[in-house]
């Protein structure tokens, strides 16, 4: 049995004990001082400047600018990882020839599905806006890399000794003391607008009403997932940005209740260790009979020679 | 107590700044929601500003020639911009507000700053800040145009004391090929009764003074200009609009006016008549026929276009005989018997049957 078939068996268990508490959620708000960032794709030129600042100001090992000036990587989309908390996509512009270009890092959602699914609270929301991440506090598990909707968690694989999850700090050490994010700071066409989530919200829907022939009327993260703090406006749907279409509520909404229910119930210990101990039983004897026939097989070939 | 405080008063509405929009009879409250807008807080109703307003037309080439951008200098060198030639390119669709999106009546274009604070952001969200308008305006085009947004393509980056803020700007792009325009195209056609229509281009745009862009409408830098390779391909003028492009001067009905032609049936103005000569031959077409765009016979005494002007100040060079001294002493109607414009009467000076002869001028018959 491997991880996926745990976790699926472990899910169906705990769905069918607290289905009924899923639907009893909560509204969400952005913390009322939420800073945020607000992104107008139909100004980005894809000039990948963000990712050089990124990695600038994130100390993660750097090539010089020039290199960032290669278009050959909008060949493939791209996700961040370890080393790059942001990229850049470049996808068909619709109803006019070219390309538009989309940024892509932590979204920093204001219900974080990442946080609701660390254990250990190593991912907390900040009274600022910024999902922050604590290795001292990460035993490792991965499960945030799971939850996350927009799949933004990367782990240092290659780091055998501490490895910690990695993703978009939102530069909390610079908004902290004034200044704004290395990408916000470096963009030349300021496309990436830094300020108080509620007033870029207002300014984006300003912008849409001002110029409809040029956005549509959508900002992507003011519902989706129970709001982010990065908000992102643009001329065509989402998902031709390589947006997901998501619903209004957080996934950690649906995820909380269902532990919540578990344990209110207190039939989670019960129930849980009887799951366990039932996959840990059925993977011993999966490894016995592998054992077994693993055995039989060499005996075989030694038998042939 | 009182008097102070009217002298307070009184300083304070004499130190009230002066509004520079206000100077351009513009009301505040057109862009600005707040009472008292200022830098740090301009309050501005985006939706309502106005763009696009554009008090007096400019010509490309009364523009400056260069413009360096400075105000940003840190990392990179200064820009040095090639305000001329980028004016050339946009008279030809677009023109000066495609890049100067707003002018406030009765002033001259303000320059970027004017209304970009150099903070960015930082100053007001609303609007994009000095840096971001700058790479919009150049990155618009560019980046459609060759996909490239490379910094060093107009600036470079400063390197010790090598480039020491002296502006460059001298990029890649101004090796590339200018529009260079057709001197005829044939185009062959599905119509029976005359398939081939030769169309003159450098004639037609030359002659009648067309703007690429009265045929070749919005057409973006990038179609004329393709880059890495060949420039100003015919091809991107659309089938189906080439009627309609046709059809703004010439008249639908006689389609053997293009139809059938053969390519050296060039317009010769001898065939009306009144062959061109000398001076009359540089003229464009609308000097005499006026704007129409479908030019007809002119009354052809000279009065009825040099009405005005004979006497003392008339310059006699224009007419293709300049006077020589003697002849330059003599009032206009001592030759002209027969009125202003009309043949020079020679015999009344001149009893041995002598005329003017343009080759060989006054004074040697
Ligand atoms: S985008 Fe993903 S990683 Fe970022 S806060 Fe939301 S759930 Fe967490
Ligand atoms: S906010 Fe900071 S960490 Fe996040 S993408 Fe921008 S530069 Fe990188
Ligand atoms: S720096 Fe700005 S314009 Fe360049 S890719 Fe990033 S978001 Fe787009």
């Amino acid at each position: 049995m491997d991880r996926r078939d745990f976790l699926k068996t472990v899910g169906a268990v705990g769905v069918g004990i607290a289905a009924a508490d899923a639907s009893a959620s909560t509204a969400v708000h952005a913390p009322p001082d939420a800073f945020g960032v607000l992104v107008d794709t139909t100004a980005c030129i894809g000039c990948r400047k963000c990712e050089w600042a990124c990695n600038q100001v994130n100390e993660l090992p750097v090539q010089p600018l020039e290199e960032f000036e290669d278009k050959a990587v909008f060949a493939a989309m791209r996700r961040p990882d370890a080393g790059n908390f942001t990229v850049v996509n470049q996808w068909p512009r619709q109803e006019h020839e070219g390309n538009v270009w989309a940024k892509v890092q932590c979204l920093h959602c204001n219900d974080p599905a990442c946080a609701s699914a660390c254990l250990v609270s190593a991912l907390e929301k900040q009274p600022n806006g910024a999902v922050k991440y604590d290795p001292w506090r990460c035993m490792g598990c991965r499960y945030c890399m799971v939850a996350c909707p927009f799949q933004i968690p990367a782990y240092q694989y290659a780091d055998a000794l501490s490895p910690e999850v990695r993703k978009c700090t939102f530069c909390v050490e610079r908004i902290s003391a004034g200044e704004r994010p290395g990408c916000v700071e470096i963009c030349p066409v300021e496309c990436l607008i830094y300020g108080k989530r509620e007033e870029l919200l207002s300014l984006a829907h300003e912008r849409i009403g001002a110029y409809p022939d040029r956005y549509l009327d959508h900002v992507y993260g003011e519902h989706e997932v129970g709001g982010t703090s990065w908000l992102y406006i643009a001329g065509q749907p989402f998902p031709s940005l390589g947006f997901p279409e998501l619903g209004e509520q957080s996934p950690a909404r649906i995820t909380e209740n269902i532990q919540h229910g578990i344990f209110r119930r207190f039939i989670a210990p019960v129930a849980l260790y009887a799951t366990l101990a039932q996959v840990m039983w059925l993977g011993s004897r999966k490894d016995e009979v592998a054992a077994a026939a693993h055995k039989a097989e060499q005996h075989g070939e030694e038998h042939h020679e | 107590m009182r008097n102070a405080l009217l002298v307070l008063t009184a300083l304070i509405l004499s130190a009230a700044p002066t509004w520079a929009r206000q100077d351009q009879g513009l009301d505040c409250k057109q862009c600005h929601v707040c009472a008292q807008p200022s830098k740090a807080d301009p309050c501005l109703k985006q939706a309502a500003c106005p763009r696009h307003v554009e008090s007096t037309k400019l010509k490309a080439d009364e523009g400056p020639d260069v413009v360096i951008l400075d105000d940003l200098e840190d990392l990179y060198v200064p820009v040095r911009f090639q305000h001329r030639a980028h004016a050339r390119m946009v008279a030809m669709d677009g023109g000066c507000e495609t890049c100067h999106h707003y002018t406030p009546p009765n002033s001259d274009h303000p320059s970027c700053r004017e209304c970009h604070a150099a903070g960015g952001h930082a100053e007001s969200l609303k609007q994009t800040g000095l840096k971001g308008a700058y790479h919009r305006q150049c990155l618009g085009c560019h980046n459609d145009w060759d996909g490239e947004t490379k910094c060093a393509n107009c600036h470079e980056k400063k390197q010790g004391e090598r480039l020491g803020g002296e502006a460059t700007g001298v990029c890649e792009h101004s090796n590339y090929a200018p529009i260079e325009m057709k001197e005829l195209i044939v185009f062959s056609t599905s119509y029976a009764q005359g398939d081939v229509v030769p169309f003159h281009h450098r004639n037609h745009a030359e002659k009648y003074e067309l703007n690429c862009s009265n045929c070749h409408k919005e057409q973006s830098c990038a179609r004329c200009h393709t880059h890495g390779a060949e420039s100003h391909p015919m091809g991107e003028l659309q089938k189906v609009n080439l009627h309609d492009t046709c059809y703004q001067c010439h008249g639908k009905q006689n389609c053997s006016e293009c139809h059938g032609r053969k390519a050296t049936d060039l317009f010769d103005h001898a065939s009306t008549g009144w062959p061109l000569q000398s001076y009359h031959s540089r003229l464009q077409c609308r000097a005499c026929h006026g704007d129409a765009n479908i030019y007809v016979a002119q009354d052809r005494t000279c009065s009825s276009c040099h009405a005005q002007g004979w006497g003392a100040g008339f310059d006699h060079t224009k007419v293709g005989a300049p006077l020589d001294d003697v002849h330059g002493e003599l009032s206009c109607e001592d030759c002209h018997t027969a009125g202003m414009g009309q043949k020079p009467d020679c015999a009344g000076c001149h009893d041995d049957g002598r005329v003017y002869d343009r080759r060989r001028g006054f004074g040697q018959g």
